[in-house]
């Protein structure tokens, strides 16, 4: 058996391992009843055990063993819950050792006496005009540290009293000291400057502007001084406009030529400038913009003379070698034979296909347009022939005009299709308007009889395309499987089983059926028969279940199956 | 052997207990817990 207690207070552990239950109970119940502040009957009943192989006793000497302190303050850990109370209210005022605080005020007041003797001798030196033992001030300040006193070392004592009195009277000294010490510290010329100051003061207003003035040009002077020895900087002279009439521009070292420009000057120029402007204007209206002969004469020579000019171009360019000049004029001429030979082909091909179009029957008026257009490019032929020299231009107007021809010709024999057809379409609407003008129209009787005549004859043929029974008919117990089923419209044998699991019951009003009912009737109606594939579904679906009949097993279509029944075959 | 831990807090204060004597344990466990009833009776 081993018993251990560790206690944790204050980031501190205490751990007691033991064997002796004894003394571990009596440990617990002391910390249980400080802790919770037990009764006086459990304190009583707490066992009063001695520890004898043990040096920690308690949570102080379990500190002062940490931090290598002898054992003082011995408290044994005789037995009662009060005293572990005691312990623990020493366990926290373990700074608070009066003795120890004593030693530290002493040795306080002595250092704030060894301040005063120095203090003492530096007022000495200042009172003789010894200024060069400056001190800073901070050093005269004394360290006004309040001796430690916590909250639980409340007690009135008397002689740290009177001690800590001695220690103000002290403080006060040395702040007067100090005050009285700043004096000394100050320069003697900013002294002399502000008894200057004061005189100034007590003088009038023009004495202090008098020495204001004084102080600034000393001021300035001194600068110039300063600036002249320092830096060789001369700095250029800046001469304001004198005058309102003319700008000068002028510097030291100018790296231009001065421009001086009056308003006279200026007046004059613009003066110059309205008189340009007016001439020009004048010059403009003199033009006679309504002879246009005299403006595209003028157009006229600017481009000849452009055109010379690129023809001297050609000319010096041509003249370097003769050689190029000859093949460049036969090929020249070779061309201009084969423009003309493919232009006589061209118009041959366009003259047949006119002469086609003018012997059709069935040509447009618009064709005899394109009849006459041959004669005109003959014409256009004769011309070429004439001259060579608008050939090119010629033939490709020529062959535009062709082209032109061409199309309108493909378009036109398609316009002509269109026109044909909507003729046919013409032709009926007339035939159909001319039979209707013919007949003459029906009276309201006899348009009467005719509809009661054709209703009539869709009745029967419908009578005879449907032999199926009505409703009322089919739904008699009487009707067979086959004619009830010629009433629906279904895909499967699933659905036909389904028709016939609602035939059973509510026609032949069986509650059950057997899988041999269900499949004469199938296969009276339709030839099939159903297998437990069909059955299997349905049961899958919801629509049928298997009842037990007698020890048979038997099918019966459920409520659900009947709704999916009304909803898919009698909706 | 099993081993029985017990810890009480309050505060800063804290007290683990801990051993392998069952009856023990129990017993002052008890012990406590009757203390603390008692204290909680009178208060109320």
């Amino acid at each position: 058996m081993y018993y251990n207690i560790k206690i944790k207070c204050d980031g501190c552990e205490f751990s007691l391992d033991s064997c002796n239950k004894e003394i571990v109970e009596c440990e617990m119940d002391k910390y249980f009843a400080t802790m919770f502040g037990a009764s006086e009957e459990f304190k009583s009943q707490i066992k009063d055990v001695e520890i004898v192989n043990s040096d920690i006793k308690s949570i102080e000497d379990f500190k002062k063993m940490e931090a290598g302190q002898p054992e003082e303050n011995k408290i044994s850990e005789s037995s009662s819950v009060n005293d572990a109370q005691v312990d623990f209210d020493i366990n926290e005022n373990v700074n608070t050792n009066p003795k120890i605080e004593d030693e530290v005020i002493e040795d306080k007041v002595q250092n704030i006496e060894e301040d005063n003797q120095k203090e003492a001798l530096i007022n000495e030196q200042a009172d003789n005009g010894i200024t060069e033992s400056y001190c800073e001030p901070s050093e005269f300040v004394p360290a006004v540290e309040t001796p430690y006193c916590p909250l639980e070392y409340s007690t009135f004592d008397f002689e740290n009293e009177e001690k800590k009195v001695q220690n103000d009277e002290v403080i006060d000294a040395l702040f007067a000291l100090n005050k009285s010490s700043i004096a000394p510290l100050q320069d003697t010329e900013n002294l002399n400057r502000k008894d200057e100051f004061e005189k100034i003061n007590l003088d009038d207003d023009s004495s202090l502007q008098k020495n204001i003035d004084n102080d600034v040009k000393s001021f300035d002077v001194s600068e110039k001084t300063e600036v002249s020895l320092e830096d060789d900087i001369v700095l250029p002279e800046v001469n304001q406009p004198e005058n309102n009439e003319s700008c000068n521009v002028s510097s030291s070292t100018p790296l231009y030529p001065k421009i001086t420009i009056s308003n006279e000057q200026i007046s004059q120029n613009n003066g110059g400038i309205d008189d340009l402007i007016a001439k020009v204007e004048q010059e403009i209206n003199a033009i006679d913009i309504s002879d246009s002969n005299e403006f595209n004469k003028v157009l006229l020579d600017n481009s000849n003379a452009s055109k010379k000019t690129d023809f001297v171009v050609e000319e010096e360019l041509v003249l370097g070698d003769d050689d190029i000049i000859d093949v460049s004029s036969d090929l020249d001429n070779k061309i201009k034979d084969e423009v003309i030979d493919n232009n006589e082909l061209l118009l041959s091909e366009s003259k047949e296909e006119n002469q086609d179009l003018i012997n059709e029957p069935t040509q447009m008026a618009d064709n005899e347009e394109i009849i006459a257009q041959p004669q005109e490019e003959t014409e256009t032929k004769e011309i070429t022939e004439e001259d060579n020299v608008n050939l090119t231009i010629d033939n490709q107007e020529s062959e535009n005009i062709n082209q032109a021809k061409l199309d309108d010709i493909f378009s036109d024999d398609i316009k002509q299709v269109d026109e044909n057809q909507a003729d046919e379409n013409q032709n009926e609407n007339t035939t159909n308007i001319l039979d209707e003008l013919t007949n003459p129209v029906p009276s309201y009787e006899e348009y009467l009889e005719q509809l009661n005549g054709i209703i009539k004859k869709n009745n029967l043929l419908n009578n005879k395309k449907d032999k199926q029974p009505l409703k009322s008919d089919f739904k008699s117990e009487n009707t067979d499987f086959k004619t009830y089923l010629a009433n629906f419209k279904y895909s499967n044998l699933i659905d036909e089983f389904l028709i016939c699991s609602y035939y059973i019951k509510n026609i032949l009003k069986q509650n059950s059926f057997s899988m041999k009912t269900i499949n004469s009737n199938l296969y009276a109606s339709s030839g099939e028969i159903a297998d437990l594939s069909v059955v299997n579904e349905l049961i899958n679906l919801g629509c049928i279940k298997t009842v037990e009949v007698e020890e048979k097993k038997q099918y019966t279509i459920t409520p659900y199956g009947e709704t999916y029944f009304i909803s898919k075959f009698q909706s | 052997m099993p081993q029985y831990v017990f810890k009480m807090k309050k505060g800063e204060l804290e007290i683990e207990f801990s051993s392998d004597d069952a009856d023990f344990v129990e017993q002052q466990l008890e012990k406590w817990r009757e203390e603390i009833l008692k204290k909680h009776v009178q208060q109320d």
